[in-house]
């Protein structure tokens, strides 16, 4: 389903590079809960972000479903991470000035044209109402992220990743900033997800979060091990 | 719709954005003010002297006039495009304890259908016809020519130590001293000046300080004859200037045109004749131009004016990118927030410039209407202030003009009110092409 072709990414660091990733291949299958496990500064949200394409290789491309995505238009690379591609981070990021619902709804705002949210607005607002049911907060649905807990804000991440049913779900360390019970529950709705049928990758460099996939990679020296 | 959602949301929750909004309506609002009062004085000075001067003045700057002005009048009186002629002596006279002072002699029928001259006295302002005649009074001898003996003051004229004080029609008398000069520009007579006597009869309040602090009207074939210009002397007899007030539908352009064309062939028609020459350099103004030293200051303050808000306004768009800046560094993390779920650049530049729009629109609606309540309400106003506080906002006197202007050019503040939407648009361009260039994954890697 989504597959990467020899992944290179350097940074600056003061007049030398460092080479982050160097010729990541990796290929996740549908359906598939692949963990990514590494070092803290290995990459793996290097390559996760490009993954969601957030991020450029320097060279190297990923394909989804056997489409090239580094070398489509802006536009089209835009709608593939509204659409096809949800993404949770270790720090939640969701948009304070929003409620729980609004920010679960914004990859569907972001997505539709005025004239097209408002003609869809009924049935997307009810598939909000359902995703954010199926994690729990259908209570909190009128508050905003500073009023939550942080396990509450990462299910509404959660959520907003959900809303669009993406192929692919990419989770940045989602429970690294959570105490064991919240990261419990977070961990379960993955499984659930999983179970479902959603393909997963998730980074984490907890052993006992990994166990749950089914597949672990390694990320040592900017490879895959 | 995402964009109007966050514009919205940023608009209510950004303090900041309240002091963006409020720089905004305070500028519309003094710029709208000043302006209204500013083009307020400015038309009221232009209709003022509009109405003193009448359409068009043709004369002399030389104190000998020129000769032939009956003949001209008639000319003027067949012409199609000319409502009313009017002769005028323009001379100086010393005041026996009261300085020198500019006289005319005016022939009030044709001056008071030229001019608005009646609207600006005070005791007959409602009469037929004003007349500079003295009013029977015992004191006075009997006279079989009493519209000879009267003059008209300039309202500051009346000024004493008591403030403004009127002596009442025929109980203060002038003794005014006139030079005259014959058709070459030497004095006339004995050479000492003739001295006269005139009763003050009415005083006129044009609202023009120089006008109304140095002008005595007497009749015009009295000055005419203290003068000199009479024609005793064997030449023609002269007058300094003709005012003509022009039909309705004629544009004071046309009306000159017209009226230079006419006097070309009537100066021609007199050449060779006796002091032909007085009519070598005789202009033809419009009332504009014959005023010019006085409505120039005017136009010039406005002009000035406008200037210095160019000036408050660059520093406006400075303040609105001062803001949105500091914005768009609070909100980068919420951009990269809105790419990841497949935000455009282009739609996140759109936000800020959105945000500006609005805090420009808001700013602009809110001041222009507090600018029009402001302006249509000056008065009372000024009348609320001055009662409160005993404090003179508007000092009649100074203006020459009872009341502040309070009409509102609408089409003046919507354009002002636009400017400022698009100087906070502007603002906002800057910090909305930062925002849409940000890499904006380097915010995502952090809390
Ligand atoms: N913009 C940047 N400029 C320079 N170096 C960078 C930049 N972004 C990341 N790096 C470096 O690249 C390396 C990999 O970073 P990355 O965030 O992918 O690591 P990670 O495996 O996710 O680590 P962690 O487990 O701590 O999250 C790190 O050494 C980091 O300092
Ligand atoms: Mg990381």
């Amino acid at each position: 389903m989504i597959r990467t072709r020899a992944l290179y990414k350097d940074y600056p660091m003061g007049r030398d590079k460092l080479h982050v990733l160097r010729g990541v291949n990796l290929e996740v299958r549908r359906g598939e809960f692949l963990a990514i496990m590494g070092a803290s500064g290995s990459g793996k949200s290097t390559l996760l972000h490009i993954l969601g394409l957030l991020d450029r290789p320097d060279r190297g491309e990923v394909e989804l479903e056997g489409q090239p995505v580094f070398h489509q238009s802006q536009a089209r690379q835009d709608r593939i991470r509204n659409k096809e591609i949800g993404f949770v981070f270790q720090f939640y990021h969701l948009l304070p000035e929003l409620n729980v619902e609004e920010n679960v709804l914004l990859p569907e705002m972001v997505g539709n044209s005025l004239w097209n949210w408002v003609r869809r607005r009924k049935t997307t607002r009810r598939q909000a109402r359902e995703v954010i049911e199926s994690v729990g907060l259908e209570k909190q649905i009128h508050q905003r992220p500073a009023t939550l807990s942080g396990g509450e804000r990462q299910r509404v991440a959660i959520a907003r990743a959900l809303v669009q049913r993406p192929k692919l779900l990419l989770a940045d360390e989602p429970t690294g900033n959570l105490d064991s019970v919240s990261g419990k529950v977070i961990l379960d709705i993955f499984g659930r997800l999983n179970q479902a049928g959603q393909t997963i990758v998730m980074v984490t460099h907890d052993a006992k979060v990994a166990a749950l996939a089914h597949r672990k990679l390694d990320l040592i020296d900017g490879k895959i091990q | 719709m995402y964009k109007l959602l966050l514009i919205w949301r940023y608009f209510l929750k950004k303090r900041v954005a309240y002091i963006a909004v409020l720089a905004v309506l305070l500028l519309v609002m003094l710029v709208l003010v000043v302006l209204s009062i500013m083009s307020g004085l400015l038309e009221d000075t232009r209709q003022r002297n509009h109405r003193w001067t009448g359409d068009l003045v043709v004369g002399r700057d030389s104190l000998v006039g020129f000769a032939y002005y009956d003949e001209w009048i008639a000319a003027l009186q067949n012409h199609p495009q000319v409502e009313a002629a009017a002769p005028v002596i323009k001379t100086f006279g010393l005041i026996q304890g009261g300085g020198a002072r500019q006289l005319m002699g005016i022939d009030m029928e044709s001056w008071c259908r030229v001019t608005h001259f009646q609207q600006t006295l005070f005791y007959q302002k409602n009469d037929r016809l004003p007349s500079l005649a003295v009013p029977a009074a015992d004191s006075l001898p009997p006279d079989s020519q009493p519209e000879l003996r009267g003059c008209i003051l300039g309202y500051y004229m009346l000024a004493g130590q008591q403030g403004f004080l009127r002596p009442g029609p025929a109980a203060a008398k002038l003794s005014v001293t006139v030079f005259g000069l014959n058709s070459r520009g030497q004095l006339a007579g004995s050479g000492i000046g003739e001295q006269q006597f005139f009763w003050y009869v009415d005083d006129s309040e044009s609202g023009l300080v120089d006008i109304d602090s140095s002008v005595l009207y007497v009749d015009f074939h009295r000055l005419q004859k203290l003068c000199y210009m009479n024609g005793l002397d064997g030449q023609p007899k002269r007058a300094s200037e003709v005012r003509i007030k022009l039909k309705e539908n004629v544009s004071l352009a046309a009306g000159k045109t017209a009226i230079a064309g006419l006097w070309q062939q009537f100066a021609k028609q007199y050449q060779g004749k006796p002091s032909s020459h007085l009519l070598a350099d005789v202009r033809i103004e419009t009332w504009k131009e014959y005023r010019r030293s006085r409505i120039a200051p005017a136009e010039k303050e406005k002009s000035l004016m406008i200037v210095i808000f160019a000036m408050i306004g660059f520093v406006a768009v400075f303040i609105i990118f001062a803001i949105f800046y500091m914005i768009v560094t609070e909100k980068i993390k919420d951009l990269g927030i809105v790419k990841s779920v497949g935000g455009s650049r282009l739609g996140i530049s759109q936000i800020f410039l959105g945000y500006g729009a609005l805090v420009g629109l808001v700013g602009a609606v809110i001041g222009t209407i507090l600018g029009i309540l402001i302006v249509t309400h000056s008065n009372e106003i000024e009348g609320l202030l001055n009662a409160w506080f005993g404090f003179r906002l508007w000092d009649p006197e100074v203006y020459a003009i009872s009341r502040i202007p309070d009409a509102v050019d609408y089409g003046q503040a919507a354009v002002i009110g636009l400017v400022a939407i698009l100087a906070c648009i502007l603002g906002a361009s800057l910090p909305a092409r930062r925002a849409a260039k940000l890499e904006v994954v380097e915010t995502l890697r952090v809390d």
